[in-house]
Protein backbone atom coordinates (compact mmCIF):
# COMPACT_ATOMS: atom_id res chain seq x y z
CA UNK A 1 0.00 0.00 0.00
CA UNK A 2 2.80 2.34 1.30
CA UNK A 3 4.59 1.84 -2.08
CA UNK A 4 1.87 2.27 -4.61
CA UNK A 5 1.12 5.76 -2.78
CA UNK A 6 4.45 6.92 -3.00
CA UNK A 7 4.74 5.93 -7.22
CA UNK A 8 1.44 7.66 -7.65
CA UNK A 9 2.44 10.85 -6.12
CA UNK A 10 5.76 10.27 -8.80
CA UNK A 11 3.47 9.74 -11.37
CA UNK A 12 1.06 13.29 -10.18
CA UNK A 13 4.41 15.21 -10.03
CA UNK A 14 6.52 14.24 -13.52
CA UNK A 15 2.83 14.74 -14.86
CA UNK A 16 2.20 17.90 -13.50
CA UNK A 17 5.57 19.33 -14.63
CA UNK A 18 5.36 17.81 -18.08
CA UNK A 19 1.60 19.99 -18.23
CA UNK A 20 3.46 23.42 -17.21
CA UNK A 21 6.01 23.38 -19.44
CA UNK A 22 5.90 26.18 -22.00
CA UNK A 23 10.02 27.09 -22.09
CA UNK A 24 10.86 29.94 -24.40
CA UNK A 25 14.16 28.47 -25.45
CA UNK A 26 15.46 32.24 -26.15
CA UNK A 27 18.77 32.81 -27.00
CA UNK A 28 21.10 35.83 -26.86
CA UNK A 29 24.30 36.93 -28.69
CA UNK A 30 26.62 39.77 -28.60
CA UNK A 31 27.45 41.85 -31.72
CA UNK A 32 30.53 43.74 -32.47
CA UNK A 33 30.31 46.89 -33.76
CA UNK A 34 32.86 49.76 -35.10
CA UNK A 35 33.71 52.70 -37.18
CA UNK A 36 36.95 55.45 -37.80
CA UNK A 37 36.59 58.79 -37.72
CA UNK A 38 38.18 60.94 -39.74
CA UNK A 39 37.83 64.76 -39.12
CA UNK A 40 38.74 66.81 -42.80
CA UNK A 41 40.81 69.43 -42.83
CA UNK A 42 39.02 72.64 -44.60
CA UNK A 43 40.85 75.47 -46.25
CA UNK A 44 39.05 78.75 -46.32
CA UNK A 45 41.16 81.71 -48.18
CA UNK A 46 39.81 84.97 -46.44
CA UNK A 47 41.79 87.55 -48.10
CA UNK A 48 43.50 87.16 -51.29
CA UNK A 49 47.09 88.11 -51.85
CA UNK A 50 47.42 91.33 -53.31
CA UNK A 51 50.97 93.49 -54.23
CA UNK A 52 48.85 96.46 -54.76
CA UNK A 53 50.43 98.53 -57.27
CA UNK A 54 53.96 98.61 -57.80
CA UNK A 55 55.45 101.38 -59.77
CA UNK A 56 58.29 99.47 -61.25
CA UNK A 57 62.06 99.59 -61.54
CA UNK A 58 62.66 99.41 -65.20
CA UNK A 59 65.53 97.13 -64.58
CA UNK A 60 63.06 94.19 -63.22
CA UNK A 61 63.05 93.81 -59.22
CA UNK A 62 62.31 91.22 -56.97
CA UNK A 63 59.24 92.52 -54.31
CA UNK A 64 58.97 91.05 -50.85
CA UNK A 65 55.23 90.91 -49.48
CA UNK A 66 55.54 89.39 -45.79
CA UNK A 67 52.90 87.36 -43.48
CA UNK A 68 52.47 90.52 -41.83
CA UNK A 69 51.31 92.37 -45.00
CA UNK A 70 54.05 94.79 -45.49
CA UNK A 71 55.89 95.35 -49.16
CA UNK A 72 60.08 95.96 -49.77
CA UNK A 73 61.89 95.02 -52.98
CA UNK A 74 65.63 94.73 -53.60
CA UNK A 75 65.87 97.35 -56.51
CA UNK A 76 64.39 100.66 -56.80
CA UNK A 77 60.09 99.99 -57.37
CA UNK A 78 57.86 102.09 -55.26
CA UNK A 79 54.37 100.69 -53.81
CA UNK A 80 51.06 102.52 -53.41
CA UNK A 81 47.76 101.55 -52.63
CA UNK A 82 47.08 99.01 -50.18
CA UNK A 83 49.11 95.55 -50.00
CA UNK A 84 48.08 92.80 -48.46
CA UNK A 85 49.05 88.93 -47.67
CA UNK A 86 46.89 85.97 -48.41
CA UNK A 87 44.42 85.01 -45.20
CA UNK A 88 43.17 81.41 -44.70
CA UNK A 89 41.37 79.45 -41.80
CA UNK A 90 41.60 76.11 -41.51
CA UNK A 91 39.53 73.38 -39.67
CA UNK A 92 40.42 70.20 -38.90
CA UNK A 93 41.38 67.90 -35.43
CA UNK A 94 41.37 69.66 -32.50
CA UNK A 95 45.24 70.06 -31.28
CA UNK A 96 46.13 68.19 -34.07
CA UNK A 97 49.78 69.00 -35.80
CA UNK A 98 49.89 69.86 -39.24
CA UNK A 99 52.14 71.11 -42.17
CA UNK A 100 51.78 73.58 -44.24
CA UNK A 101 53.20 73.41 -47.89
CA UNK A 102 53.00 75.48 -51.19
CA UNK A 103 52.76 74.77 -55.01
CA UNK A 104 55.59 75.94 -57.07
CA UNK A 105 55.68 77.61 -60.78
CA UNK A 106 52.56 79.62 -60.41
CA UNK A 107 52.77 83.51 -61.74
CA UNK A 108 50.94 86.02 -62.36
CA UNK A 109 49.61 86.73 -66.20
CA UNK A 110 48.41 89.82 -67.82
CA UNK A 111 49.43 92.72 -70.32
CA UNK A 112 52.82 91.83 -70.61
CA UNK A 113 55.11 88.86 -69.74
CA UNK A 114 54.33 86.60 -66.72
CA UNK A 115 55.80 87.49 -63.56
CA UNK A 116 56.95 84.67 -61.42
CA UNK A 117 55.41 83.92 -57.56
CA UNK A 118 57.09 82.22 -55.38
CA UNK A 119 58.79 81.96 -51.87
CA UNK A 120 55.55 81.47 -49.57
CA UNK A 121 56.31 82.28 -46.39
CA UNK A 122 53.25 82.16 -43.54
CA UNK A 123 52.94 83.23 -39.93
CA UNK A 124 51.66 79.81 -38.49
CA UNK A 125 55.23 79.21 -36.93
CA UNK A 126 57.48 76.49 -36.59
CA UNK A 127 55.19 74.12 -35.26
CA UNK A 128 51.57 74.61 -36.69
CA UNK A 129 48.47 72.87 -35.31
CA UNK A 130 44.82 73.08 -34.79
CA UNK A 131 43.40 74.86 -31.37
CA UNK A 132 41.11 73.02 -29.11
CA UNK A 133 38.46 73.91 -30.78
CA UNK A 134 39.87 72.52 -34.37
CA UNK A 135 40.69 75.68 -35.23
CA UNK A 136 43.69 77.43 -37.39
CA UNK A 137 44.66 80.67 -39.22
CA UNK A 138 47.47 81.73 -40.59
CA UNK A 139 48.70 84.70 -43.24
CA UNK A 140 50.58 84.02 -46.11
CA UNK A 141 53.20 86.42 -48.24
CA UNK A 142 55.81 85.65 -50.95
CA UNK A 143 57.88 87.38 -53.60
CA UNK A 144 56.83 88.85 -56.80
CA UNK A 145 59.54 88.57 -59.64
CA UNK A 146 59.02 91.69 -61.50
CA UNK A 147 60.48 91.84 -65.69
CA UNK A 148 62.44 94.72 -66.80
CA UNK A 149 60.20 96.84 -68.61
CA UNK A 150 57.30 94.97 -67.14
CA UNK A 151 54.25 95.91 -69.27
CA UNK A 152 51.77 98.02 -66.80
CA UNK A 153 48.13 96.68 -66.46
CA UNK A 154 46.98 94.08 -63.82
CA UNK A 155 47.95 91.16 -63.29
CA UNK A 156 46.51 88.02 -61.27
CA UNK A 157 47.44 84.38 -60.93
CA UNK A 158 46.96 81.30 -58.23
CA UNK A 159 48.88 79.15 -55.65
CA UNK A 160 47.81 76.44 -54.05
CA UNK A 161 48.48 76.15 -50.47
CA UNK A 162 48.21 72.51 -48.27
CA UNK A 163 47.31 71.68 -44.77
CA UNK A 164 48.08 68.45 -44.08
CA UNK A 165 47.98 66.11 -40.86
CA UNK A 166 51.54 65.46 -39.72
CA UNK B 1 0.98 -7.67 -7.54
CA UNK B 2 -0.83 -7.62 -10.94
CA UNK B 3 -3.53 -4.75 -9.69
CA UNK B 4 0.15 -2.55 -8.76
CA UNK B 5 1.59 -3.19 -12.05
CA UNK B 6 -1.31 -1.96 -14.01
CA UNK B 7 -1.86 1.34 -12.20
CA UNK B 8 1.99 1.89 -12.77
CA UNK B 9 1.19 1.42 -16.06
CA UNK B 10 -1.51 4.12 -16.67
CA UNK B 11 0.50 6.19 -14.58
CA UNK B 12 3.36 6.26 -17.12
CA UNK B 13 1.35 6.23 -20.04
CA UNK B 14 -0.80 9.47 -18.87
CA UNK B 15 2.73 11.12 -18.53
CA UNK B 16 3.28 10.39 -22.15
CA UNK B 17 0.00 11.76 -23.42
CA UNK B 18 0.54 15.06 -20.97
CA UNK B 19 4.18 16.39 -22.61
CA UNK B 20 3.10 19.40 -24.32
CA UNK B 21 4.66 20.57 -28.12
CA UNK B 22 7.32 22.78 -25.81
CA UNK B 23 9.32 20.14 -24.23
CA UNK B 24 9.86 18.33 -27.68
CA UNK B 25 10.84 21.59 -29.57
CA UNK B 26 14.21 22.04 -30.35
CA UNK B 27 15.59 25.42 -28.25
CA UNK B 28 16.24 28.71 -30.04
CA UNK B 29 20.16 28.22 -30.83
CA UNK B 30 23.28 28.77 -32.48
CA UNK B 31 23.04 32.24 -32.69
CA UNK B 32 26.42 33.02 -34.59
CA UNK B 33 27.74 36.43 -35.75
CA UNK B 34 29.21 35.74 -39.09
CA UNK B 35 30.02 39.50 -40.03
CA UNK B 36 30.49 41.94 -37.85
CA UNK B 37 28.94 45.62 -38.29
CA UNK B 38 30.96 48.37 -39.46
CA UNK B 39 30.60 51.60 -40.31
CA UNK B 40 33.64 52.29 -42.55
CA UNK B 41 35.80 55.54 -42.14
CA UNK B 42 33.53 58.40 -41.91
CA UNK B 43 35.26 61.50 -42.44
CA UNK B 44 33.11 63.89 -40.32
CA UNK B 45 30.82 66.73 -40.65
CA UNK B 46 31.87 68.99 -38.12
CA UNK B 47 28.58 69.59 -36.61
CA UNK B 48 27.78 66.25 -36.08
CA UNK B 49 25.95 63.19 -38.10
CA UNK B 50 23.97 60.25 -37.68
CA UNK B 51 25.20 57.57 -39.79
CA UNK B 52 22.88 54.84 -40.83
CA UNK B 53 23.87 51.38 -41.91
CA UNK B 54 21.22 49.34 -43.62
CA UNK B 55 20.42 45.34 -43.26
CA UNK B 56 21.11 45.62 -46.73
CA UNK B 57 24.48 46.96 -46.04
CA UNK B 58 23.74 50.51 -47.73
CA UNK B 59 24.96 53.23 -45.73
CA UNK B 60 23.06 57.12 -45.43
CA UNK B 61 24.38 60.32 -43.74
CA UNK B 62 22.24 62.68 -42.38
CA UNK B 63 24.77 65.52 -42.50
CA UNK B 64 27.84 66.30 -44.72
CA UNK B 65 29.86 63.21 -43.13
CA UNK B 66 31.36 60.99 -45.82
CA UNK B 67 32.04 57.00 -45.43
CA UNK B 68 34.75 55.48 -47.41
CA UNK B 69 36.77 52.33 -46.95
CA UNK B 70 34.50 49.10 -46.04
CA UNK B 71 31.56 48.84 -44.20
CA UNK B 72 29.20 46.51 -43.77
CA UNK B 73 25.51 45.14 -42.21
CA UNK B 74 25.96 42.96 -39.47
CA UNK B 75 25.07 38.69 -40.12
CA UNK B 76 24.18 36.28 -38.07
CA UNK B 77 22.72 33.09 -38.24
CA UNK B 78 20.25 31.23 -35.72
CA UNK B 79 18.82 27.29 -35.59
CA UNK B 80 15.43 26.19 -34.38
CA UNK B 81 12.61 24.78 -34.57
CA UNK B 82 11.75 24.04 -38.45
CA UNK B 83 9.01 26.46 -40.07
CA UNK B 84 8.47 28.37 -36.81
CA UNK B 85 8.09 32.08 -35.92
CA UNK B 86 10.69 33.75 -34.25
CA UNK B 87 11.04 37.24 -33.05
CA UNK B 88 14.29 39.48 -32.92
CA UNK B 89 14.87 42.43 -30.44
CA UNK B 90 18.32 44.52 -29.66
CA UNK B 91 19.63 45.72 -26.42
CA UNK B 92 19.46 49.94 -25.99
CA UNK B 93 22.07 52.15 -24.79
CA UNK B 94 24.65 50.65 -26.78
CA UNK B 95 27.79 53.41 -27.66
CA UNK B 96 31.14 52.88 -29.68
CA UNK B 97 33.93 54.21 -27.41
CA UNK B 98 37.14 54.93 -28.48
CA UNK B 99 39.70 58.21 -28.66
CA UNK B 100 36.93 60.96 -27.99
CA UNK B 101 33.31 61.29 -26.92
CA UNK B 102 31.23 58.01 -26.60
CA UNK B 103 28.98 57.81 -30.35
CA UNK B 104 25.08 56.30 -29.43
CA UNK B 105 24.43 53.07 -31.39
CA UNK B 106 21.20 52.27 -32.23
CA UNK B 107 17.64 52.20 -33.60
CA UNK B 108 18.49 48.39 -34.89
CA UNK B 109 16.86 46.85 -37.90
CA UNK B 110 17.12 43.38 -39.48
CA UNK B 111 16.32 41.75 -42.93
CA UNK B 112 14.22 39.06 -41.82
CA UNK B 113 11.00 40.79 -42.08
CA UNK B 114 8.04 41.39 -39.78
CA UNK B 115 7.27 37.73 -39.52
CA UNK B 116 10.54 35.63 -39.14
CA UNK B 117 10.61 32.04 -39.44
CA UNK B 118 13.16 29.08 -39.61
CA UNK B 119 13.26 27.40 -42.97
CA UNK B 120 12.31 23.84 -43.57
CA UNK B 121 15.49 22.81 -42.03
CA UNK B 122 14.90 24.92 -38.98
CA UNK B 123 18.05 27.66 -39.76
CA UNK B 124 17.56 31.36 -39.94
CA UNK B 125 20.17 34.16 -41.43
CA UNK B 126 19.59 37.55 -41.40
CA UNK B 127 21.47 41.16 -42.15
CA UNK B 128 21.45 43.66 -38.79
CA UNK B 129 21.71 47.37 -39.58
CA UNK B 130 21.64 50.09 -37.11
CA UNK B 131 22.83 54.15 -36.59
CA UNK B 132 25.37 55.96 -35.18
CA UNK B 133 25.36 59.51 -33.97
CA UNK B 134 28.67 61.79 -34.18
CA UNK B 135 29.12 64.00 -31.97
CA UNK B 136 30.74 67.65 -32.95
CA UNK B 137 33.42 67.65 -32.40
CA UNK B 138 34.55 63.51 -32.66
CA UNK B 139 37.68 63.02 -31.58
CA UNK B 140 39.92 61.47 -35.17
CA UNK B 141 40.74 57.16 -34.24
CA UNK B 142 39.14 53.70 -33.82
CA UNK B 143 35.71 53.47 -31.73
CA UNK B 144 34.38 49.63 -31.13
CA UNK B 145 31.37 48.74 -29.06
CA UNK B 146 29.17 45.61 -28.56
CA UNK B 147 25.33 45.55 -28.88
CA UNK B 148 22.84 42.19 -27.62
CA UNK B 149 20.80 40.19 -30.11
CA UNK B 150 18.03 38.00 -28.39
CA UNK B 151 16.13 35.97 -30.69
CA UNK B 152 13.07 33.89 -29.37
CA UNK B 153 9.89 31.90 -30.79
CA UNK B 154 7.09 34.43 -30.68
Amino acid sequence: MNTFKKLSLVGLAVASVGAGAQYAHAADQTGNASAVIQNPIVITEDTAMDFATIIADAAGDTVTLTAAGSISSTGSSTFSGTPAAGAFSVTGTPSAAVTLSFSTGDTLTGPGTAMNLGTFTHDAGGSPAFDVGGALAFDVGANLTVNATQTAGSYSGTYTVTVDYQ
Amino acid sequence: MTIRSIIILVLFSGFLFFIPKALLAKPVGSLREITEMSFGTITVDSSGDTITLSPSGGITTQGTSIVSGTYAAAEFTVSGDKNTAFSISFSSGDSLTGPGTSMSLGSFTHSAGTSPVFDNKGKALFTVGASLTINSPQIDGSYSGTYTIFVDYT
